[in-house]
């Protein structure tokens, strides 16, 4: 006889990245917490019996979800099309509703982020699925009465017996993950050099001089230079994961730029033959290119300042 | 070591803990939300007292000298508190759980599944940024959805529908590729009569 499959109900709080997600669930002795990878999820089982304790620290976390990326895709071809049709007014309010988007996005990053431990006896896993810290409440809220129900509650000055115990799989107090935080003279260079880019880019955004343009290039190649002692020293756990992460996202910013110029020029060739190469790069399809790319290579400067700001020198 | 803080690890002292619903830690200054339960009390590694069986008793399968505490669910055998592995309600011996079958082939054993209802849907999707892979892709996702219907999906849902998409999106650019080798062959006669 084959026993009746575990029902699961889904608590509060689901990380939905491109390639990687996570999400915890409740059964009826034990919390669930799944990572999937697209085409595999793996499982951690939490008896309700053995969870000594649930911590959540508010931290900054800059999660891109798949909800924000399809608003960007769905935003990106409307403004496009709107630029073409409607008034100036219209195409301003499309750029500021955009701005307001990244920085409530960028204020709930940072001052409203978590990072959520289980401990039992012989684990400290991190639930990546509670992010947020309304999430973590909420969590909280839920799970928090469930093991109550099967382990009682901790009364009086339970915080002193605390103290004397071990909670967790026993790492030595003494030796905190101090290598964490810090930077290179490298991530430095990056991040000055996407200002600088993004800046440059603004400045210059109807500008149809050739050397401009070859300034821009240089400017992308010299990002991509210093990318690639940040993917080094990452390896080597000189840097924290946050600068590789930034890096990789340059990357990919860079290669979506070049094949949507490319797109964009073939277009503009096919449409008006014999036009001069420089003169359209002053087109307003390729201005608007240029400004999507600018004012991306600003965010992720932001973050990048962000991300030295809050770390210690290295070198 | 005492309650760490979730962000670095590092301990959190006893007097931030004291009487605040929020801890900071000293070492990274991230306020800590705790929740402790009675388990972080219990002292760790206290081995069960060893429960010999007496004269009469019931003794453990592989343990003679200790006393049956329950019944394997599934082989009947007397199990000792060592030997016995709970499954929610049921207790099995540890012969049959290295077995993995029949009750403890359960889903509680499961540490992760592939997701084919994932793949079936992803195949014919992913194709469509090279067009031409749409030729293997959508045929494929149909023939890989009837072949992988009946596997566990997974463990948290209980929908197919993925399945379903994938045979509807295979259909499709299947139709498709269909349509335009029709197109191409009656483009190439019209051709060939004038």
């Amino acid at each position: 006889m084959t026993p009746a499959p575990e029902r699961y109900r889904k608590l509060p709080g689901h990380r939905r990245g491109i390639l990687r997600g996570a999400s915890v669930w409740m059964a009826g002795d034990h919390l669930l917490s799944v990572k999937s990878y697209r085409v595999r999820e793996e499982y951690k089982r939490f008896q309700f019996r053995d969870v000594q304790a649930i911590v959540v620290a508010q931290c900054p976390r800059f999660h891109i979800s798949t909800r924000s990326l399809l608003i960007a895709f769905i935003w990106l071809p409307a403004s496009g099309v709107l630029s073409a049709l409607t008034p100036e007014w219209y195409r301003t309010a499309m750029w500021l509703v955009a701005a307001a988007l990244v920085c409530a996005w960028l204020y709930v990053s940072f001052a409203h982020s978590c990072r959520c431990r289980i401990l039992t006896a012989v684990s400290s896993d991190e639930l990546p699925s509670v992010y947020r810290t309304w999430t973590a409440r909420r969590f909280l809220a839920q799970v928090g009465p469930r093991i109550a129900e099967v382990q009682g509650r901790l009364e009086g000055d339970w915080f002193e017996a605390v103290d004397t115990c071990t909670i967790g799989p026993g790492v030595p107090a003494s030796n905190p993950p101090s290598t964490a935080g810090k930077r290179s003279i490298w991530s430095a260079a990056f991040v000055a050099l996407l200002f600088v880019n993004s800046v440059t880019m603004l400045l210059t955004l109807h500008s149809k001089v050739t050397l401009v343009l070859w300034l821009a290039s240089l400017l992308v190649l010299a990002e991509v230079v210093t990318m690639v002692p940040i993917f080094v020293q990452h390896y080597r756990g000189i840097l924290r994961p946050g600068m590789q992460r930034l890096a990789i996202a340059t990357v990919v910013k860079i290669g979506l730029s070049y094949y949507a110029a490319v797109a964009i020029m073939s277009a503009l060739s096919a449409t008006t033959p014999g036009m001069d190469r420089a003169a359209t790069f002053a087109l307003p399809p390729y201005v608007l290119l240029r400004q999507i790319d600018a004012w991306v290579d600003l965010g992720l400067a932001v973050v990048g300042a962000a991300l030295l700001l809050r770390s210690e020198y290295s070198e | 070591m005492p309650l760490p803080c979730a962000r670095c690890q590092s301990p959190l002292p006893a007097w931030e803990l004291a009487g605040h619903d929020v801890a900071v830690c000293t070492h990274c200054r991230a306020a800590n939300t705790v929740r402790a339960f009675p388990a972080a009390l219990i002292p760790p590694g206290a081995p069960a007292p060893a429960e010999f069986a007496a004269e009469g008793e019931a003794a453990c399968f592989d343990h003679p000298t200790k006393r049956a505490v329950a019944l394997c669910r599934q082989c009947g055998r007397f199990v000792c508190r060592l030997c016995s592995v709970e499954f929610g309600a049921a207790i099995l011996c540890p012969s049959c759980v290295a077995a993995g079958s029949g009750q403890a082939k359960s889903a509680n054993l499961e540490t992760s599944r592939t997701l084919y209802d994932s793949i079936a849907l992803i195949a014919p999707l992913v194709a469509l940024a090279f067009w031409p892979l749409t030729l293997v892709a959508a045929p494929g996702a149909v023939v890989f959805t009837f072949m992988k219907w009946s596997q566990p999906i997974s463990l948290v849902r209980r929908h197919r529908w993925r399945f379903v998409v994938a045979v509807i999106v295979g259909l499709v650019e299947t139709a498709l590729w269909v349509w335009g080798a029709i197109y191409m062959v009656a483009a190439i006669r019209t051709k060939a009569a004038v």
